[in-house]
């Protein structure tokens, strides 16, 4: 239970880390779990390899890079004319490419460690506390509205579920903040967003438009074929 | 110091161990003529033991190498009392086989029948194993005597005339896949087998332990094979690339499957240099021929290397064997033993 006692939190700091731990939530919805993984395994690849973390990759490159130099001295010299000299630089070209496969097999397992770390490092981060809050704080009140700002069904709804009227509980409060950081974000992206043409709606008359009346933004034929049906 | 290896297969007909050799190469390079040569030089170097010499290929030679019409049993030859041969069809045996899995399950209503006959159909080497299993057991029948014991093979050494095309030895890198697909298999019906006995199976279980005793063969034979002191293959090549190069490739498929490779005949060389009537054709074609046997000794310089004549005439008969294949033991010299060439008798 020494866990949950620490977990007497100051209503406050619940406000706070309930929103701080939604917003981490919502931006890593935005960016994209695999964005996320894929940055990750980039990070530990410059880092890791400084580190003798991610051998297999160093080697792995290396290999390649031997393997290319094998092929093209293979390709330089005449298979019958030096057949002993061919033959085994073939030979070493099997062992290598065999050695390569093997490596990349070794880096393939490596990336899906770290996109399960990521994985874990993320439910720890948003979606457990969240839980945690939900289920530990379920009954404790944030903070209490300053009478007559709202009007009493207002403050009955802002009560949900069982609160006495006038406080407001998690279930509100992270509903709010869901919605304004989702809003909020919204509006940040929406001014970069590509524009998408409007629609035409297909008429059952086979009537050639002409190319260039499609790209138009707000062409009168376009409105005109929207009207007529 | 120098390793080199003395250029002849007496290694292998002196060995006392060896219970299977196997010659193999691509086709037209001579395999026959060369097991036949290894098996006649190990009858006549080993005259109270019993040789047989088998040979795979569909389209079965031995007969014309000995003159002598040989079939599915083992026969002696005639002239050496110790030598049999037999020619069998491996495809045959497989399909003798099939039938006898359908015999456990012919109703072809049966999805567990098809998906039993893909997932068994997909193994690599499968095929081979279960071919090669009938050819032992075939080999296991054959019996010298009248009373010899019914479960020991009655020859000192078995010669393996292999089949040019596919991979005869494939089913040496079975025995792991099987050992893991048989595991799965016995989780498997030891889960759902009563519910197929009830789905009206109830064979299945036969079915499991076919293939555990295959698997069981399998490992057995494979032990063997990959021992050096029972089993070796014998590489047949001509001095050309690219019979070079599938040589090259079947050794390095050999050793993938740890098989001793140790021996390579190089068949149907012209040692033109002392003619005493030079043709402009043999001269020019065996400084080619001597170009990639150049080669070949730098790369195999840890293999015997046995250089065999390209004689006038086709070798048949069991009298020209002999005379051919005692240049397997003693290398031959083109000043000393030229006339090998021309003495051959015509059948």
């Amino acid at each position: 239970m020494g866990i949950l006692a620490a977990l007497d939190l100051h209503p406050y700091t619940l406000v706070v880390s309930s929103f701080t731990v939604l917003l981490i939530q919502q931006l890593v919805g935005f960016i994209g779990k695999s964005t996320i993984q894929e940055f990750a395994w980039l990070f530990y690849l410059r880092v890791g390899g400084k580190l003798g973390l991610s051998n297999s990759f160093v080697a792995h490159t290396k290999k390649q890079e031997e393997l290319h130099k094998l092929n093209r001295e293979k390709r330089s010299i005449s298979a019958q004319d030096e057949y002993a000299k061919w033959t085994k630089l073939n030979r070493q070209a099997e062992k290598l490419t065999a050695e390569v496969k093997s490596l990349s097999d070794d880096i393939a397992k490596d990336k899906s460690k770290i996109n399960s770390l990521v994985g874990v490092v993320l439910l720890f981060l948003t979606t457990l506390p969240l839980w945690v809050f939900r289920l530990w704080f379920r009954k404790s009140v944030l903070f209490y509205l300053p009478t007559g700002v709202f009007p009493y069904y207002v403050e009955r709804v802002l009560a949900i579920p069982f609160f006495a009227s006038g406080s407001v509980g998690l279930t509100v409060w992270m509903f709010a903040v869901n919605n304004v950081i989702s809003s909020v974000l919204f509006l940040l992206t929406f001014p970069f967003k590509p524009s998408v043409p409007i629609p035409i709606r297909q008429t059952k008359v086979e009537e050639v438009v002409p190319e260039s009346a499609e790209s138009k933004e707000s062409s009168p034929e376009v409105i005109d074929i929207a009207d007529a049906n | 110091m120098d390793f080199e290896l003395e250029p002849t297969l007496e290694s292998i007909v002196q060995q006392d161990t060896l219970k299977w050799i196997f010659v193999g190469g691509k086709g037209g390079v001579g395999k026959t003529t060369t097991s036949s040569s290894i098996a006649v030089q190990l009858a006549l170097n080993h005259p109270n033991d019993q040789f047989l010499l088998i040979s795979t290929d569909p389209a079965h030679n031995l007969s014309d190498a000995f003159c002598q019409k040989f079939g599915k049993d083992a026969r002696k030859v005639d002239g050496l009392s110790n030598l049999s041969c037999m020619e069998i069809d491996p495809e045959a045996a497989m399909s003798d086989l099939q039938q006898q899995a359908q015999q456990y399950n012919n109703d072809p209503n049966d999805p567990l029948k098809s998906m039993m006959n893909d997932m068994t159909g997909s193994i690599p080497g499968i095929d081979e194993a279960l071919s090669f299993m009938e050819v032992l057991k075939h080999i296991k029948s054959q019996k010298v005597d009248e009373n010899d014991d019914k479960d020991k093979i009655s020859y000192r050494t078995i010669i393996f005339d292999t089949a040019p095309t596919g991979h005869t030895l494939r089913f040496l890198q079975l025995p792991s896949t099987l050992q893991k697909l048989l595991s799965k298999f016995q989780a498997l019906s030891g889960k759902f087998g009563p519910m197929m006995s009830m789905l009206g199976g109830g064979n299945q279980q036969e079915m499991f332990d076919k293939l555990n005793e295959v698997q069981k063969n399998v490992t057995e034979v494979n032990e063997q094979f990959t021992n050096p002191d029972l089993t070796t293959f014998v590489c047949v090549c001509i001095s050309e690339f690219l019979s070079l190069y599938e040589t090259e490739r079947m050794i390095q498929e050999l050793m993938s499957y740890n098989m001793d490779v140790n021996s390579i005949v190089v068949n149907q060389l012209l040692f033109a240099d002392d003619d005493e009537k030079p043709c402009k054709r043999c001269v020019s074609r065996w400084k080619m021929q001597k170009k990639y046997l150049d080669q070949m000794a730098e790369l195999y310089e840890d293999y015997h290397l046995v250089k065999m004549p390209l004689l006038g005439t086709e070798i048949r008969g069991v009298e020209n064997l002999k005379k051919f294949s005692k240049f397997l033991l003693t290398p031959y010299d083109p000043k000393v033993n030229g006339d090998l060439v021309t003495s051959l008798e015509e059948k």
